[in-house]
């Protein structure tokens, strides 16, 4: 299953910001909460130390001008203070009780409260009217908002009597009395609470109880009577700027992480998967050239990276160019071969064509040749010819190499020979001749092994030369042996070598059969050899058989045992005989077998002659044998046919030995529309392929000789 | 000698070889079947030659599709066989193309 770059960059991506986010998340929550507070902390004491200023500018005031400065507050301080600590105002001694405190008191609060009455029961006008108050409150007010603080009062501390008399009280509103704030020009007593906040505020500076922090500072200060400026801030606010904070981060560090994996997206498409589309576009459409035989060039992939991309790419380009190199030179090289291929066939059946015949035959010889060629052109050749009336010339020899070269150098030595021999040079000068003659401009060094050999048809003398070619075998009086020559050197192979000629004598009946060495040197499946036991057991096979095939019988022989095999040389057969002009042949009680038995010896020995004439006397004698084994029905019938070429004529003679009949007395008869009878047709159709027709009875012999011209 | 029988519009027999003593029966044997076929073409173009017991055979067919009203015809003699069959006559009766 594929899973693609963009969507493993997107998982990971995601997922690792995911996880960075969180981490992120509660690092800075943690390490921001108390950073928070300790930031928050120091902003309060900056604006407490601002405040302290303010409160020091108060305290170094000497004049108590009503100039509307800070001075007005610390005015009012000092001359509420210096007016409550007077002796002759009655200011609480030891004895004094709260009522007569708190009634002192309203003489200076008196037009803040307009309903309510002095202790003489006059109303009163005091010092402090609303506009006093309010300023002095609003500059109180200023004085906490620089760090958030909630509420501030200015109290003087009563410390006999444990209570604070408030003075003015930020959160007090006089429209709303119950509510919020110690009520100014009221007095209260001291709580455990607040006795808690003055001493932890004593020792620390500071009173801290969870979000609340709580300041005060001494104005004035006697025995009796404290001069307080008591400031309160809650930091709860912290909290809300924390999770506003918390909120913004997450929401920051979430656009971050979505932003990366876009981006990352976007990375790897422009790096990595365009390129990578660009790469396998360009690979497509190569190979659909390729495969649509369309004509090939290198296709750019497109690709500008300076990346590994890039390094694929060129590659890849360097590839196509390769591919399309290889396959220009295997074309050419197809090309090339083909055409040597057909050449070569063009050179083989012309060196096949300048041989003679495979099958000759007259009436003093009669030739069986045959030449299978291996793959390439070979340089494997027969020859035979007369040289005079008496003299007859069979040559046999191999080439050595193959190619068009050897088939050249092979033409060339056939003729040379036959030129030599033709000239009447003797079968050692000839060699010694041809040898020389073949040794100058021989670059390529190549030989040929010869057997040559001259059949005196007079007196049957076999003269030879054996040049380093097979031995060949020989049907001597009815047994097959292979013959014992010299062995001279190979012809082309050094320069004047004498060559030395044999000699022996045959008879009429003996055949010889040369060969070359691709016969006795072909393999089978399982590497043998074909060997010259083999060749001899053939031809006594065939001696023996009495059929004269030796060429078809080793040809087939050695078909069988090559089997599947591949030919890697010429195979070349010359078989010799001197023509059987003479036929004899004897059967006793035959049946109609006896017709094919005679047709096939009759081709076999005398096929040589033209077609129609052969077909002519296949006829005749199917005719003349049916006719004697359908008529003559005799225990010991005996049938004798005899053949003889002479002079270019046929004479053929058949004989049997039944009652005396001829058949040429019966009617011909020929087929007209009316007719219906068939017997008879046979003895028209003799009578007309035969030049001449006689019969004669003798010696208890039924005769009739057949001549053919 | 190789027989060789195609049946198509018409049955056409091809010999190769010879049509001899020996070999006409086996072109007996193949014309033993009953013959469907309208026309019987005998193709003797790698028939080397015939002898009377093939003229034979030729005649008992001609005979027998006479009968039934369907035609023969030889194809293809060589100058051997056309000299046989004008010895006999056989060119005559046979229809020869």
């Amino acid at each position: 299953m594929r899973i693609y770059i963009r969507t493993k960059i997107f998982i990971l991506g995601f997922g690792l910001t995911l996880v960075l986010v969180l981490l992120a998340f509660m690092a800075s929550f943690f390490s921001y909460k108390s950073r928070v507070e300790s930031k928050y902390e120091e902003s309060v004491k900056l604006s407490l130390s601002l405040t302290e200023d303010w409160l020091s500018d108060i305290r170094t005031q000497e004049s108590y001008s009503t100039s509307e400065s800070r001075s007005d507050v610390f005015n009012y301080i000092v001359n509420t203070y210096n007016d409550l600590v007077s002796t002759d105002k009655n200011y609480p001694s030891e004895t004094a009780d709260n009522e007569t405190m708190y009634n002192y008191l309203k003489t200076y609060y008196s037009d803040l409260y307009p309903n309510e009455t002095g202790a003489m029961g006059m109303s009163r006008t005091g010092p402090l009217n609303r506009a006093h108050y309010s300023s002095l409150k609003s500059d109180m007010v200023s004085a906490i908002s620089v760090a958030d603080g909630y509420m501030a009062e200015i109290v003087y501390y009563d410390t006999e009597n444990d209570r604070y008399l408030n003075i003015c009280n930020t959160l007090f509103k006089f429209d709303d009395p119950e509510h919020l704030g110690t009520k100014p020009g009221s007095y209260k007593q001291l709580s455990d609470y607040d006795h808690k906040i003055i001493d932890t505020i004593t020792k620390d500076g500071c009173y801290r109880e969870g979000s609340t922090r709580v300041y005060f500072c001494d104005i004035m200060n006697t025995d009796k009577l404290v001069a307080r400026i008591i400031l309160y801030y809650n930091t709860n606010v912290t909290a809300e700027t924390i999770r506003d904070f918390a909120r913004i981060l997450a929401f920051a560090l979430l656009l971050i992480s979505a932003l990366l994996v876009i981006s990352y997206v976007f990375f790897a498409h422009v790096f990595i998967v365009k390129n990578i589309k660009k790469l396998t576009a360009t690979s497509n459409k190569f190979k659909d050239d390729l495969l649509n035989d369309r004509e090939l060039e290198v296709i750019k992939t497109d690709i500008k990276a300076n990346d590994e991309i890039g390094i694929l790419s060129d590659s890849f380009e360097m590839l196509e160019k390769d591919i399309i190199d290889y396959i220009k030179k295997i074309d050419e090289e197809t090309t090339r071969r083909l055409k040597m291929e057909s050449e070569i066939e063009v050179a083989a059946k012309i060196q096949l064509g300048g041989l003679p015949n495979k099958n000759y035959g007259d009436e003093k010889v009669r030739i069986f040749a045959s030449i299978t060629q291996a793959k390439e052109v070979g340089g494997d050749f027969y020859d035979y010819f007369y040289i005079d009336d008496t003299h007859f010339a069979v040559i046999v020899a191999d080439v050595s190499g193959k190619g068009v070269p050897a088939s050249l150098f092979m033409m060339k030595t056939k003729e040379l020979i036959k030129g030599r021999l033709l000239s009447k040079l003797s079968l050692s000068e000839t060699l010694f001749e041809v040898n020389n003659e073949i040794l100058i401009n021989n670059q390529e060094g190549l030989f040929v092994t010869v057997f040559l050999g001259v059949i005196d048809l007079k007196n049957y003398k076999f003269r030879f030369i054996n040049a380093g070619h097979e031995k060949p075998f020989i049907i001597h009086n009815d047994k097959v042996e292979k013959m014992n020559t010299k062995s001279n050197f190979v012809v082309g192979g050094i320069e004047n070598f004498k060559y030395e000629e044999e000699e022996i004598t045959i008879n009429k009946d003996d055949r010889l059969f040369l060969y070359t060495d691709g016969l006795n040197e072909a393999i089978n499946q399982d590497n043998e050899e074909f060997g010259y036991d083999r060749i001899l057991h053939v031809l006594e096979e065939t001696l023996n058989k009495k059929s004269n095939h030796y060429v078809e019988d080793i040809n087939e022989a050695l078909k069988k045992f090559v089997g599947d095999n591949e030919p890697f040389d010429d195979v070349t057969l010359l078989n010799f005989r001197f023509s059987k002009t003479k036929t004899n042949l004897e059967y006793k009680k035959p049946g109609f077998e006896v017709i094919e038995e005679v047709t096939n010896i009759f081709n076999t020995e005398y096929g040589f002659m033209d077609n129609k004439k052969v077909s002519e006397a296949d006829i005749i004698i199917d005719e003349l044998l049916n006719n004697f084994v359908s008529y003559e029905k005799r225990e010991d019938l005996i049938i004798k046919v005899e053949f003889l070429y002479k002079d270019n004529s046929l004479f053929m003679t058949f004989m049997n030995n039944g009652d005396e009949f001829n058949p040429l007395n019966k009617e011909e008869k020929y087929v007209s529309d009316a007719a219906v009878e068939v017997g008879g047709l046979g003895i028209t159709i003799i009578r007309k392929l035969s030049d001449e027709i006689t019969y004669e009875r003798k010696d208890g012999y039924n005769i009739l000789k057949i001549i053919k011209k | 000698m190789e027989i060789n029988v195609i049946h198509t519009d018409d049955l056409v027999i091809k010999l190769k070889g010879r049509l001899d003593t020996n070999t006409s029966g086996d072109l007996d044997k193949t014309l033993d079947d009953d013959i469907k076929e309208n026309k019987v073409i005998l193709d003797f173009e790698e028939l080397e030659y015939i002898s009377s017991s093939g003229l034979r055979v030729l005649l008992t067919l001609k005979k027998r599709l006479d009968i039934d009203n369907k035609s023969l015809e030889i194809h293809n003699i060589n100058s051997v066989i056309k000299e046989v069959f004008t010895v006999t006559g056989f060119i005559n009766i046979l229809n020869i193309k």
